[in-house]
């Protein structure tokens, strides 16, 4: 006999329907019940006749380290595209760019997608490929012709995943990255009651 | 007044940088580093774009649709610079000269170093001439 699909917890079909409703009614500019109705309509089509597979969610999320992060990403996006642009007008020209390989600590596809879209969102560096078995990604960064930069720019996707995991990584991102932390001689991260909690209960 | 000055900064912020972004997609010489320019100094030219008109009309209706131009901007166009370069990567649109250091050739030697090794025992493998 073939089991019964498990089903899933309401608000995860829920949150998408209503994420497409919003989407919906922005685009309307306008909140009506007209608008909610067809927005709900329109958010259940889409989700039953175009579906995805369902995003896991780690269940976490950290307000503070998410402020620290997109404060972060604001400072390195202006800093980076005027570097990028200064590159591009400057007399010289251009060097040589490198394609690096780095090898995340999470194996989260969420977090994956999400470090790479960042470094593709931040001038200067583009995700070209990535092998998700070994949450390794490869990233091209413009006007990198030193082992200096090639180590900095690795450095740089290395805190993008830091402050990412300290958002809203799982308890398990956290471990990993705080055994990682420690074989370098770091101070783990989060050693809050949030996170004695979760290990307790893992 | 107060409010003009800034979007006046943000524009004509937003315009030097797409200005940038179409030198750089002039003056860069290969594939890799044409896609940095073009996508990058853009978006954030767009969003200063985006924030003047925010201070302009403060009314949900724009701020509303400004958010979603942000939003869908910020998703979609890493995955764009993605694909191309990816697809360049394959095809091999590459200019050698133009890396300085390349770890991705490395992991794709010893992946097919790996398969050659599987297959040898029964086929030669058809792609090598």
């Amino acid at each position: 006999m073939i089991k019964k699909k498990t089903r899933r917890p309401l608000w995860q079909i829920a949150l998408p329907i209503l994420l497409l409703t919003a989407v919906w009614i922005m685009l309307w500019d306008d909140l009506s019940v007209l608008n909610i109705l067809t927005g709900v309509l329109l958010a259940l089509f889409v989700t039953r006749f175009f579906y995805l597979p369902p995003v896991e969610l780690s269940r976490r999320f950290n307000i503070f380290w998410a402020a620290v992060f997109l404060g972060w990403f604001t400072a390195s996006m202006i800093s980076a595209s005027l570097h990028v642009a200064w590159l591009a007008v400057r007399p010289k020209g251009v060097s040589a760019g490198s394609v690096i390989s780095v090898e995340l600590h999470t194996r989260s596809d969420l977090l994956i997608t999400m470090v790479s879209t960042v470094i593709g969102l931040i001038p200067g560096s583009i995700v070209i490929e990535a092998d998700r078995a070994h949450s390794v990604i490869f990233v091209h960064v413009l006007d990198c012709s030193t082992d200096d930069e090639v180590e900095a720019a690795k450095s740089q996707v290395y805190r993008i995943e830091n402050l990412l995991i300290r958002a809203l990584g799982s308890a398990h991102d956290i471990t990993t990255l705080n055994t990682w932390r420690k074989e370098l001689g770091m101070p783990p991260v989060l050693p809050t009651r949030e996170l004695q909690r979760k290990e307790s209960r893992r | 007044m107060i409010a003009d000055i800034f979007s006046i900064v943000f524009m004509i912020g937003g315009a030097l940088l797409s200005l940038a972004a179409s030198i750089g997609l002039l003056r860069f010489p290969d594939l890799m580093s044409r896609l940095h320019a073009g996508s990058k100094p853009q978006i954030f030219g767009l969003l200063l774009m985006m924030l003047a008109i925010a201070i302009q009309i403060p009314q949900w209706g724009p701020i509303t649709t400004v958010f979603l131009v942000m939003t869908f901007q910020m998703m979609t166009s890493p995955i764009g610079t993605h694909m191309v370069g990816r697809a360049g990567y394959r095809t091999k649109r590459l200019r050698r000269s133009m890396l300085y250091q390349d770890e991705l050739a490395d992991a794709v030697a010893r992946a097919e170093l790996r398969d050659s090794s599987h297959r040898s025992s029964r086929t030669l493998p058809k792609d090598r001439s």
